[in-house]
């Protein structure tokens, strides 16, 4: 009998020990400077009550043995289990003019919705984050709009909530003129797998739970962008300024960095297999999430942890070369200029930085297209951009002889060095 | 089920003792880097050389922990300086974790570095203080005093040595004994005495003399600050008083000559301390005047860590003003030392200790 106890022990032991203890499921959260909930997340803010999206997910969740339903207020944070949320890290809509359609003379308003989300593991108890998987995705709606009245505010909020309704479940139900029943639209029967919010709920479900201490921290450190392409970015280089960061007030760098940032931990949790702290440009490095479930809100404190590793994006420049044209079309190659840094991070300081592989890189996309088309060169950046994170992440893990080639500045060798020490340090594993 | 679930889950959690984390102690992370020359070569990217990577460590630790108490508030500083030695004693008592983020031992080089990673438990290190604190506070009687700082930093810029002279000269001295003569009706004492001659060669027929150059007064002033803190006490300097007296139409010219004097002469004279004083029955703007100098050597080799060592020589006093007159309270006339990694660190970090110390000292000595 005590021979099968032991076994049972050990077996349980060793269960402990992979950190499956529960977690507990808090809610929805959003990353906020201070009390600014509703006047930055307008559209989630209500769109969360709208469809009483917590509970909705905890209703899925409510069958799982590893997920405890609960406030952050619930005796079982006290016996020492850590927390989990979803936090909803951006939320933005751009409107940019783009002229007449040529074949039928139409209004083309472009309305871009950027929603960003992490699931965030934290002690509540060390109130600090201890894993998080972001997500973001940018869908844009092309309306009729004329060149007046392609603005964010002529659009009814409806509408705007309907947009990024679309975006967290992955449908296409937004249409002009809905009204305020289009959450009818919306319920936990037709969640697509390609939205936000069933990949995300796949994360909470799937996630290996760890103790606040024993783990060495990772994360994008900083997304800086050099003077030249700051530059280009407001419209004094070759390109008229960009239309979704600038503002009557400058370039709104702050929000293309955690644009840029947020997609660089996407790809580098998905290929490295890694969790990574989320890059946020604030003061300071006090987040204050307010959580809402059951309906309380709380405002917590948590910290970043302090990063082990860091990896740092510059964005150098952008360049369009023309490659040849016919009658009818023409072909263009964008290139975006960049860089990875990763090292060793010391201190809060942007040079507190051991650094141990740098790796600079030209990622290039070309389109052929009829001349009548109307082409924004920003959107094509940005859509090279997002390839070059990609690319970038995915070739640590295996290099791509042709993109090695093309895109890479650095030889080869130095290439596989750096992957081989950025892969060492993050802890990766086949 | 699932509730019965919850609980198995929970009464397991609290017999498996040790797998979850204290959650009494909040933790802060730090980071440090250690450097050694070495000369054996390397070996699975450590040196070869017996010890030098735990010394390496040892000083990445050291690093991480400066960076630790570098982050902390001026009045917590102020109490870890008093407490140092016993904190650095006990120092593994405050450290809940430490792993080694980084090392690389460049073989072109020849040098070792490590970067480590502490998780500092900040509850112990608080509760340390506030115990360190119960055992030093008082003086309250000093509380929301000022104190006029006259205190000048200063470092050698030319030595006038002495003339030296052979000199003879001849010293007569006497050595006698009494001699006592008593009887019953008279007492006599006669004195016995031998003269000796001697004579004393060398020697100097003038004084060796130093002009000075001012310190870094910034620095003994945010010393001194600090000190007085501790008291709860606050600190005015030359310059307050200058604007002070222009209101008050009272002549501050001597302050300047009392700095000069201090720079040229070396000491203040008389006559400059009778204005002080005047001064200070005409402004009564303070209650206490900590005045004097601090002299710092030129940087010597540390014999045990190879870095300039620089040594803070403190003669300072303490006075109580009052409308009768500044009364010498106490005075100090010490030493203190202080290495680091370059002769204008290690000056510098000796006249901040010096500063803080001696006046903690004088103010203790009341």
């Amino acid at each position: 009998m005590g021979k099968y106890f032991g076994t049972l022990l050990l077996i349980l032991s060793n269960y402990f020990f992979a950190n499956s203890d529960p977690v507990i499921w808090s809610g929805i959260g959003y990353f906020v400077d201070s009390g600014k909930t509703s006047s930055t997340y307008p559209n989630l803010t209500s769109l969360e009550k709208d469809l009483n999206l917590a509970r909705l997910i905890s209703d899925k969740f409510s069958g799982n043995e590893n997920i405890i339903i609960g406030g952050s207020g619930n005796i079982s944070s006290d016996e020492g289990f850590n927390s989990v949320l979803l936090a909803i890290t951006s939320e933005k809509i751009f409107s940019n003019y783009r002229g007449k359609n040529p074949l039928d003379d139409s209004h083309l308003c472009y309305r871009t919705y950027l929603l960003g989300s992490q699931v965030v593991l934290y002690s509540l108890n060390d109130k600090k984050i201890l894993k998080a998987f972001p997500s973001t995705t940018k869908k844009t709606f092309i309306d009729g709009d004329d060149k007046q009245a392609c603005k964010n505010s002529t659009v009814s909020l409806n509408l705007h909530k309907a947009r990024f309704a679309d975006i967290l479940w992955g449908s296409d139900f937004a249409k002009i003129g809905v009204g305020s029943n289009f959450t009818s639209n919306y319920n936990s029967e037709n969640l697509e797998t390609s939205g936000m919010l069933q990949e995300q709920m796949e994360k909470i479900l799937t996630l290996k739970n760890v103790f606040a201490k024993g783990n060495q921290p990772i994360g994008v450190r900083q997304v800086s962008v050099s003077e030249y392409a700051n530059n280009q970015l407001t419209g004094k280089g070759d390109f008229s300024p960009h239309q979704d960061y600038i503002s009557e007030s400058g370039l709104n760098l702050k929000e293309l960095k955690e644009w840029l940032g947020a997609e660089f931990s996407k790809w580098l949790t998905q290929d490295l297999k890694i969790s990574i702290v989320p890059f946020y440009e604030g003061e300071g490095l006090t987040l204050n999430i307010g959580t809402t479930f059951s309906n309380s809100a709380e405002a917590l404190n948590l910290k970043k942890p302090e990063l082990s590793y860091g990896f740092d994006y510059v964005l150098r420049g952008f360049r369009k070369v023309d490659v040849g044209e016919t009658q009818t079309q023409k072909g263009s190659v964008w290139s975006v200029y960049s860089g990875i840094k990763f090292g060793v991070v010391l201190g809060e300081e942007p040079e507190d930085i051991k650094t141990l592989a740098t790796i600079p890189f030209t990622q290039s996309t070309a389109e052929q297209y009829n001349k009548t088309d109307i082409i924004n060169d920003w959107d094509n950046f940005d859509e090279t951009a997002q390839v070059g994170i990609r690319e970038i992440s995915q070739n640590l893990i295996k290099q791509n002889k042709n993109w090695m080639k093309e895109s890479s500045e650095i030889s080869s060798k130095e290439f596989r060095n750096f992957a081989k020490t950025i892969l060492s340090k993050v802890g990766y594993e086949k | 089920m699932k509730n019965k679930i919850k609980i198995i889950f929970v009464s397991l959690s609290i017999l498996g003792i040790g797998f979850f984390p204290s959650y009494a102690s909040t933790e802060v992370v730090v980071k440090g880097t250690g450097f050694n020359s070495f000369s054996k070569g390397c070996s699975k990217n450590k040196p070869r050389d017996k010890g030098l990577h735990e010394a390496t460590m040892e000083k990445a630790k050291e690093k991480a922990w400066k960076r630790f108490i570098n982050k902390q508030e001026d009045d917590v500083i102020d109490i870890y300086d008093e407490n140092e030695d016993e904190i650095l004693e006990n120092l593994d008592d405050f450290i809940l974790d430490m792993s080694v983020l980084n090392q690389e031992c460049d073989k072109s080089s020849k040098t070792y570095e490590l970067i480590v990673r502490l998780s500092i438990d900040d509850r112990a290190f608080n509760r340390f203080l506030t115990k360190a604190t119960g055992n030093t506070s008082r003086q309250g009687a000093l509380a929301g005093q000022t104190t006029l700082i006259l205190l000048y930093p200063r470092v050698v810029a030319t030595r006038i040595d002495a003339k030296r002279a052979d000199v003879t000269e001849k010293r007569s001295s006497f050595e006698g004994d009494e001699v006592s003569d008593v009887d019953n009706n008279s007492a006599s004492i006669s004195e016995r005495s031998i003269e000796k001659n001697a004579i004393i060669k060398g020697g100097s027929t003038t004084a060796s003399r130093n002009i000075y150059k001012i310190g870094n007064q910034q620095d003994a002033q945010a010393s001194a600050t600090r000190a007085l803190r501790r008291f709860k006490m606050r600190a005015t300097f030359p310059a307050n008083m200058v604007a002070r007296s222009e209101r008050m139409g009272v002549d501050a010219s001597f302050l300047n000559t009392l700095r000069d004097e201090f720079i040229q002469e070396g000491n203040y004279s008389f006559n400059t301390l009778a204005n002080l004083e005047n001064f200070s029955m005409d402004i009564g703007a303070y209650q206490f005047i900590v005045l004097g100098s601090i002299d710092l050597s030129e940087a010597r080799v540390d014999q045990q860590s190879g870095l300039p060592r620089v040594t803070a020589i403190v003669n300072i006093e303490l006075y109580e003003a009052t409308m009768d007159g500044n009364f010498v309270l106490a005075t100090a006339n010490e030493s203190y030392n202080a290495v680091a990694e370059t002769q204008e660190e290690a000056q510098s970090a000796a006249l901040k200790k010096a500063a803080k110390t001696a006046i903690e000292g004088l103010f203790t000595q009341i």
